[in-house]
């Protein structure tokens, strides 16, 4: 999920972020693909706690994992807070990795 | 996997499915169980820590749920612990070495940053292992929901609607509705048809049908497809209808105000097709009450009936899918005798 705020309306630099945010999320597809897992992505713009909901509500998911700290220069806080949010308000357990 | 999970309870009800998750997970994985109860200590003035028959009844609770998981030949241990709640499950936790915390969270009707909340908050903030948060269900079951749902149609009884469910799963909430307004309900049973997974219209068991135009443009379903389905659905409902209420027909609505009941809506079509035969049969007022909805359903349905009220509105299906925790619909006999007219369908006075 890339956080609209970060955006410019540049559209050159929005695909670039698509781009760059496609090919980490193929990458990481393809390493759980590797261990032998079903996987499919999906690469939203928006709020990012709102599309993590938005997105486990529409393939109706049992289960949300995710990290709740950032790596590359991401702010500790803001993924912390993205965690918070969908932990407070999803309809399904949350499994939140430090 | 999971050697060692632990299992934060406050015995309440946002504790439920927690415990069961960590019950599931210790069962799949032969996991050793800590479980975990905290005693926060209240502010000065008062004494610091409860009385001793106070704590020996903490400890009775935490030793039922202790027994919840030795039942199950798992190696368990539980722990009265206290201080600041985060603090001290993060702590045990640390102590045993635990794979997995799990807890309830309040849910979507948490008072934010009040008690087990905010615990969570800070446990998923804090905890180096993983944490596995679990919201409660809704409802316990069905007839709750009724319970809840009769709370707030309460002013209609000066119109004394007329009840009516419309899926065998509606008759458990219509029932506790109908209850409490002091009058009986009656079944006026619908379903919706859908077509590759997605919903497309609704039939009313007497051959009443409506569509979602937009949808079926959109799919460019052939004709004789979209026959064919609706043929089946009609079909279906009709059998259903015939089993549960029988062949008599729903009583007269003509110049009244219809309570149409269902147990949840996640597509605006079942209770919009109703609304139609019912307007057709002459009905004054339509208003739908649900326990649970989307938030898309809802407003679509708006423009279908007079009123909406719906206690829980959620963003998605999956929402809906969590109402209940014990989604068990009544059986045919039990329907059947809801909708005789037996004493659980009969006004209590």
């Amino acid at each position: 999920v890339a956080d609209e705020k970060d955006l410019s309306s540049d559209t050159d630099y929005v695909q670039l972020m698509e781009d760059s945010a496609q090919s980490a999320l193929n990458n990481e597809a393809a390493r759980l693909q590797g261990k032998g897992v079903e996987v499919t992505t999906v690469l939203r713009m928006g709020s990012p706690w709102e599309q993590v909901l938005d997105v486990a509500g529409k393939l109706e998911v049992g289960l949300i994992v995710m990290g709740t700290h950032g790596r590359r220069g991401l702010p500790r806080a803001l993924l912390g807070s993205v965690a918070e949010k969908v932990v407070r308000l999803s309809p399904v357990p949350v499994l939140t990795v430090h | 996997l999971i050697r060692h999970l632990l299992i934060a309870t406050d015995f309440g009800p946002a504790s439920e499915r927690a415990q069961e998750a960590a019950l599931d997970l210790a069962r799949t994985f032969g996991s050793g169980v800590t479980v975990v109860h905290v005693i926060k200590p209240l502010p000065y003035p008062y004494p610091i820590l409860p009385s001793e028959s106070a704590r020996q009844a903490v400890s009775m609770e935490l030793d039922r749920v202790a027994a919840i998981f030795r039942a199950e030949q798992l190696n368990v241990d539980a722990t009265l612990e206290d201080g600041p709640p985060w603090e001290r499950i993060i702590s045990v936790a640390q102590e045993r070495k635990v794979d997995l915390l799990i807890m309830g969270t309040r849910g979507r009707r948490g008072i934010p940053h009040l008690l087990l909340g905010s615990v969570a908050d800070k446990v998923v903030r804090l905890s180096k292992a993983p944490v596995l948060t679990v919201p409660p269900w809704r409802y316990s079951d069905r007839k709750t929901a009724g319970t809840e749902l009769a709370r707030a149609v309460m002013a209609l009884r000066e119109e004394r609607p007329i009840i009516l469910a419309i899926s065998r799963g509606a008759l458990s909430v219509a029932n506790e509705v109908a209850s409490a307004l002091e009058t009986s309900m009656d079944g006026l049973f619908v379903r919706l048809v859908e077509c590759d997974g997605q919903a497309v219209g609704a039939v009313c068991e007497e051959g009443t049908c409506l569509f979602d135009e937009a949808t079926v443009s959109k799919l460019a379903i052939p004709i004789e497809t979209l026959g064919t389905v609706i043929g089946e659905s009609r079909r279906l409902c009709r059998d259903e209808s015939l089993r549960l209420r029988g062949a008599r027909w729903i009583g007269d609505v003509g110049d009244r105000t219809v309570l149409v009941v269902t147990d949840s809506i996640s597509s605006p079509l079942p209770a919009a097709a109703s609304a139609k035969v019912l307007r057709a049969m002459g009905a004054r007022r339509v208003v739908v009450a649900t326990p649970g909805g989307t938030f898309a359903a809802l407003e679509a349905l708006g423009t279908h009936v007079d009123a909406t009220t719906c206690l829980d509105r959620v963003r998605e299906p999956a929402g809906i899918d969590v109402l209940y925790r014990d989604a068990q619909e009544l059986s045919d006999a039990e329907a059947a005798a809801m909708l005789s007219g037996s004493s659980a369908s009969r006004p209590s006075s």
